[in-house]
């Protein structure tokens, strides 16, 4: 459904993707694993629109999407919840989570249908509904982004770091509503993580990440067993 | 929640009753000039809130819009056309200003935005200054029409006063109606975070420009009722010291507030009034009272009555 063919990117004469492809197929659970600096969240910011490649080729749906705007990138299914969840603290529960059906024009009833549903899931966030977005708790925000990313309708929805700066606790909580939403609804999802261990655990396939380029991939529960990556990345 | 939303109807109705009845107990028209200053002003600066404290891009060229619509105003009334084809023409003149200034500097973001405005505010002025046969240069214009509907208009202060009151609470109300429309959910998206606003499909650059739109719009409307009923302009009303005022106006009343819009209009207008008897010293006092307020509540005087609620509540 998403696929990436030899993705170079890089920021004035830095060459931070050296030529990643990788793909994501429909109702799949993908993660991108690796350290500080391999260039996962550049990977991430390409797909969207907001940096351009210098070569390569994005596809999404058979169509190439390397040159889109960002917006209409969004209006074809394909939906950016960023790193450090960049909520509107300005903005209601409610207001961030309509925002994100800015993309295309919805009916007052599609738009109140989709609101039950990501409320259904966060039930959090309906405690919190005319709340400023400044007022929340880190997990509580990162619900939000989510939510406010699932209003756009995607079919494929690309998480940057969901593990950012929350307890423990909090992050298992996100994970199982990640999968939770997957099992339910087929939604794609590409995880971008430094928390290997919970991102191989919740994907199905995963490629790892080292500076710019994709070292190694496979199915998740294989990487898991492997010598190079438990000493690498879930601490031996 | 309920108890909360009377109590602000019966404090907006009892606030209604006090601003409608002030003419008659002010019989001083001095004061009701001022007051009718401090409402054009209020306009504007509920026009740079949209661009300002609502989708955060730094905006120095209100006063020039303001003045755009005044000159317009003036000069149309001036050579005979009637008053009703003015509002129209300085919303023409301003829409055209705001798009010229708008397309190719709105990608700019703040210093750079910030500088553009200021240079835009001065070419403005400085082709007010230097049109003399049009503008009048630095004397301005005087006896300008005022404001005629069909034969009818107001006459004397306290008429204008609640004409304008009417027009202000119609931009309230406006300003309102688009802070809850997709648009201004847009405006704040994109204050907070650009990045993610785009990311949720949010065109950013269309906001911005609309809001500047919007704003120039205020300031052309209340630059052409500032002409027809001050009946004199000048370029000093409409100079950089003023679009400086104007920010100064939304910092102190409260960025992002409508009722600090108001709020801020209100006091920055008729304060320098009330401190006159202190002579030259006022302006230490006045320079003094803004940055008592810029420190003690960073939201701005319309945030004060939260922050103390807020204190009380965590106080019990």
């Amino acid at each position: 459904m998403l696929k990436v063919e030899n993705l170079r990117v890089s920021y004035g004469h830095i060459e931070v993707l050296k030529g990643i492809s990788f793909d994501v197929d429909p109702g799949e659970i993908v993660a991108l694993i690796g350290g500080n600096g391999a260039g996962k969240t550049t990977t991430l910011s390409t797909i969207s629109g907001l940096l351009r490649p210098t070569s390569g080729k994005i596809t999404w749906k058979g169509e190439t999407i390397n040159s889109a705007a960002v917006e209409n990138i969004v209006s074809a299914g394909v939906a950016h919840c960023p790193e450090g969840r960049r909520i509107f603290p300005g903005l209601t529960v409610r207001e961030n989570l309509i925002t994100g059906t800015a993309s295309r024009s919805y009916r007052k009833s599609e738009i109140e249908a989709d609101l039950a549903l990501v409320l259904d899931l966060f039930p959090r966030l309906k405690e919190r509904f005319t709340q400023g977005g400044w007022s929340l708790s880190g997990g509580e925000q990162q619900m939000l982004a989510i939510g406010r990313a699932l209003m756009s309708r995607p079919s494929l929805l690309m998480l940057d770091e969901p593990s950012l700066g929350l307890a423990p606790i909090v992050i298992e909580q996100v994970f199982d509503k990640i999968l939770e939403l997957n099992k339910r609804t087929g939604l794609s999802v590409l995880l971008v993580e430094q928390n290997s261990a919970m991102a191989l655990d919740i994907s199905a396939r995963a490629f790892v990440m080292e500076t710019g380029t994709i070292t190694l991939s496979g199915p998740s529960a294989a990487l898991a067993d492997d010598p190079r990556i438990r000493e690498a990345y879930l601490g031996g | 929640m309920k108890t909360s939303r009377l109590k602000t109807r019966i404090a907006l109705a009892l606030f209604a009753i006090a601003v409608l009845t002030i003419p008659l107990a002010a019989r001083d028209g001095y004061i009701i000039q001022l007051l009718n200053i401090a409402m054009l002003n209020a306009i504007v600066v509920l026009g740079l809130n949209f661009a300002t404290g609502w989708t955060g891009q730094i905006n120095f060229g209100q006063a020039a819009f303001y003045g755009l619509g005044a000159y317009t105003t003036a000069i149309a009334t001036k050579a005979g056309l009637p008053w009703i084809s003015t509002p129209f023409l300085a919303v023409a003149v301003v829409v055209a200003a705001s798009l010229v200034l708008g397309l190719p500097t709105l990608r700019l973001r703040t210093y750079y935005l910030a500088m553009t405005t200021i240079g835009f505010g001065e070419i403005v002025r400085l082709i007010i200054v230097h049109w003399e046969p049009v503008t009048g240069g630095t004397s301005g214009l005087r006896a300008i029409p005022g404001i005629s509907l069909f034969g009818f208009g107001p006459q004397g202060q306290i008429q204008h006063y609640y004409v304008l009151i009417a027009v202000l609470a119609v931009a309230v109300l406006v300003a309102v109606r688009i802070r809850h429309s997709a648009l201004g959910r847009a405006m704040i998206a994109t204050k907070d975070s650009e990045i993610a606003a785009e990311q949720s499909g949010v065109d950013t650059t269309r906001t911005k420009l609309l809001a500047f739109i919007i704003g120039a719009i205020y300031a052309g409307l209340a630059g052409c009722l500032y002409a027809s009923s001050i009946r004199f302009i000048s370029p000093d009303s409409f100079s950089g010291i003023q679009a400086v005022l104007l920010m100064t106006m939304l910092i102190v009343g409260g960025m992002g507030s409508i009722a600090g819009c108001i709020i801020g209009a209100a006091a920055l207008t008729l304060l320098p009034e009330a401190l006159r008897f202190l002579g030259q010293w006022y302006l230490v006092l006045y320079g003094l009272g803004v940055i008592v307020v810029i420190v003690l509540a960073p939201g701005g005087l319309a945030s004060i009555a939260s922050t103390i609620r807020l204190r009380l509540a965590g106080a019990r």
